[in-house]
């Protein structure tokens, strides 16, 4: 987590309060969305979803 | 996006082919197409949302959705592969000019309608980029499908934004407009039961009572083991209590005259059966110890003869031991010289003898091999021997010792009768003591001995149960780092969830201020639009009078027209919104504005003069390019003034119907600018043509 800063905007300091696991997860999430959100079928997507958190998220 | 030209071939009753240029000039950014009812509005602006997205774009009004192509040409065709209905849009969007070109053969109409063929060309720095990667991908970073619904609509049908129960439909424009999409889909894609479920799911099968089950299992099986070692103490004390009744009873009985020496003797004949028991079991034992050792030598008697016939036919054929090995000739060989010093260089004939030599060479290894195994069936049969005869010694004594112990029981037992039957009561009560103290140690061994196997029973139970535990154990630990995961999800959608309201909340006070600046130019009665915190259009209106003491705003009662009007606003206010998003604030990376036109089918349909007065009025404002499908009646009038008094037009053209009939209520003629134009034709056929005037 970070200071929050002034020139930061509500929606930055929710993504910055919240820890760097989420904030990254979040980040590669959102990556993978925006490539293929023009796809109607989701399967593949959610598919990649749950793996990515799989990866993120591991044995401690 | 700015719409550069639209070309029809065989689309729906435009028979053939057919193209409407679209101005882009800034000023006179409308595009009109006059038509009358049933002529072909409709079609026109599905031509658009069919070559952007296909028949997931239609309009929910366009009819026959599965009929493309144009009917005649249809029924006329003779290779259904050659005839099709194609919609070629050709826009500008960034410094690109893209062509969007969507073709459905008959042939794949026949199969599925919605399986037209796609293809997108880019011009871009005066090269043209065929066939690139992805076209649906490239439409949608331009125009997502989401965003097509409210920028080719009809106007109509438009008021329903306007309506309480369509917030969230005005939340989803304000999304897909603002680019904020992304978010929700993301929000949707994890709380999808495909990734969230999923996590659910597992964390869900791998929690089960079967531990605590196996646990009280566990527990239950340690209890019974230290109560059966308790008890086995017990009863060896018990044991021992009768062993020493039973030697008491034997001291008592070696004092008795009419018993003493048949005691003694008894005493005597059970050391001797301890001893030869003792033996026996160690007998038993080296039995045992050598079959498991050499037993097998035992049955490798027909191997080790097979093993002998084998070296001795390879020592027949001289392939044991070698005469000579190939790793000497090949030394020779490489160091070029003979032992005899004779030069054995390439091409020498001592060099070929040499390599002659190595057809019939042995090799040192397989001579190695072949003389351990010879010596191994030496080994194995000796041992063989040695094994038969120890075995044969060894199960000899147990024979013997086993009859020995047979014997002395036998005798044993005559002594036991015997002294049973002496004529003495104290040495008959003595010795029917000493027979109930043995009969009840005797019942006690066997309880210790099935009290050992209950015990070895409960302890590979626990075993059982201790790796059945350790499984779970593993499991949970599973379900901890699905738990883990689970609330990873969870933390993801509650943040973006707050990210999107945050974007939201950013962008709400920049829209309601468009909205009522657009709203403004469509009303004279100084009404203003609101956009409400529940993403609810209002128009509001503020009664004042001095007289009565009354200042206070309200909502206008709400109708069709106004909520036209409303609806109309607020798709002009994303519009300018959109162009200027890059000016706000924005925690997503690739949010930039765009330009978007505006496709409006019957934009004054719905609306009495006044209002369509405003909408002429506010028509040209709602985005940098707009194309509005009209009738007549809807045109004629108030509509026409405002358009021609501030030459707004661009553009503009007619659709002329050719049919047996002229439509209900549809003109023949209409006049334009102070024109007559024809727009029906007698015809056998029904098609449409686009005409510019």
């Amino acid at each position: 987590m970070t200071a929050p800063k002034k020139t930061e905007t509500e929606s930055e300091r929710i993504f910055n309060s919240t820890d760097t696991t989420t904030q990254e997860l979040i980040r590669v999430i959102l990556k993978l969305e925006r490539e293929e959100m023009h796809k109607k079928k989701r399967d593949d997507i959610h598919l990649r979803l749950t793996q990515i958190i799989k990866n993120h998220i591991r044995k401690a | 996006m700015i719409l550069e030209r639209l070309v029809l071939v065989n689309f729906r009753q435009f028979r053939g082919r057919h193209e409407i240029l679209l101005s882009d000039n800034k000023t006179r950014n409308v595009t009109l197409v006059h038509a009358e009812n049933g002529f072909g509005k409709t079609t026109i602006l599905n031509a658009f949302r069919w070559a952007l997205h296909g028949a997931d774009g239609l309009t929910v009004d366009f009819r026959k959705p599965n009929e493309i192509i144009n009917e005649i040409e249809a029924r006329v065709s003779r290779d259904p592969r050659e005839i099709a209905a194609i919609v070629e849009l050709t826009f500008k969007h960034d410094l690109e000019r893209i062509t969007v070109t969507r073709k459905l053969t008959l042939a794949q109409q026949r199969d599925d309608s919605r399986k037209a063929q796609l293809t997108v060309e880019v011009l871009r720095d005066g090269q043209t980029l065929k066939d690139i990667e992805g076209p649906l991908r490239k439409i949608h970073m331009i125009v997502p499908e989401g965003i097509a619904k409210f920028l080719f609509f009809n106007g109509e049908n438009i008021d329903h934004l306007a309506m309480e129960e369509n917030s969230a439909k005005v939340s989803e424009a304000i999304r897909v407009m603002l680019g904020l999409e992304l978010l929700k889909t993301t929000i949707s894609d994890l709380k999808h039961p495909n990734v969230r479920g999923k996590f659910v799911k597992e964390l869900r099968d791998s929690t089960s009572m079967e531990k605590q089950v196996l646990l009280d299992e566990q527990q239950d099986c340690d209890t019974e083991v230290v109560k059966l070692v308790e008890r086995r103490e017990q009863v060896v004390k018990e044991i021992e209590s009768c062993d020493r009744e039973v030697q008491s009873i034997d001291r008592n009985l070696e004092t008795k005259r009419e018993a003493a020496e048949l005691q003694r003797k008894r005493i005597r004949l059970q050391n001797d059966v301890r001893d030869l028991r003792a033996k026996l079991s160690e007998t038993s034992g080296r039995i045992s110890r050598l079959i498991a050792e050499d037993g097998y030598t035992l049955f490798a008697k027909n191997l080790v003869i097979r093993g002998r016939e084998i070296v001795s036919i390879l020592r027949a054929e001289g392939k044991i031991p070698a005469r000579v090995l190939n790793t000497f000739l090949h030394e020779l060989l490489e160091s070029g010289n003979c032992i005899c010093k004779r030069c054995l260089e390439i091409g020498t004939p001592e060099r070929a003898a040499v390599e002659n030599l190595l057809t019939i060479a042995g090799d040192q290894e397989f001579n190695n091999a072949v003389g351990a195994l010879d010596n191994a069936l030496g080994v194995i049969d000796s041992v063989s021997t040695i094994t038969r005869e120890n075995l044969k010694s060894l199960n000899s004594d147990r024979l013997e010792m086993s009859a020995q112990i047979r014997r002395i029981d036998e005798e044993l037992e005559d002594i036991h009768q015997e002294i049973g039957s002496k004529n003495d009561n104290q040495v008959q009560e003595l010795e029917d003591a000493r027979t109930k103290y043995l009969v009840h140690r005797d019942a006690l061994q066997k309880d210790i001995g099935r009290m050992e196997i209950k015990e070895l029973d409960i302890k590979k139970r626990l075993v059982e149960i201790g790796k059945s535990i350790n499984a779970i154990i593993e499991s949970e630990e599973a379900s901890i780092l699905t738990q883990r995961r689970l609330d990873a999800v969870n933390t993801c959608i509650s943040t973006v969830e707050a990210i999107l309201e945050a974007e939201t909340n950013i962008i709400l006070p920049f829209l309601n201020a468009e909205i009522k600046n657009h709203f403004g130019i469509l009303n004279d009665r100084g009404y203003w639009a609101e956009l409400s915190s529940d993403y609810t259009l209002h128009a509001k209106n503020r009664l004042t009078s001095l007289s009565a003491g009354v200042d206070e705003v309200i909502e206008v009662a709400s109708n069709t027209g106004l909520r036209q009007c409303l609806s109309l606003a607020f798709i002009g206010s994303l519009v300018s919104l959109a162009e200027k998003r890059s000016e706000m604030k924005c925690i997503l990376q690739g949010i930039h504005g765009a330009v978007y036109p505006i496709v409006m089918d019957s934009p004054f349909g719905q609306l009495d003069d006044a209002n369509r007065r405003g909408v002429a009025e506010m028509l040209p404002k709602l985005a940098n390019q707009v194309v509005a499908l009209v009738t007549s009646s809807q045109y004629n009038g108030s509509v026409a003034e405002v358009f021609s008094k501030q030459s707004l037009i661009g553009k503009r053209y007619c659709l002329i119907y050719h049919g047996p009939n002229v439509p209900p209520d549809a003109k023949k003629q209409i006049e334009i600018e102070g024109k007559i134009i024809q727009i029906y034709q007698q015809s056998e056929d029904e098609y449409t043509v686009i005409k510019e005037i």
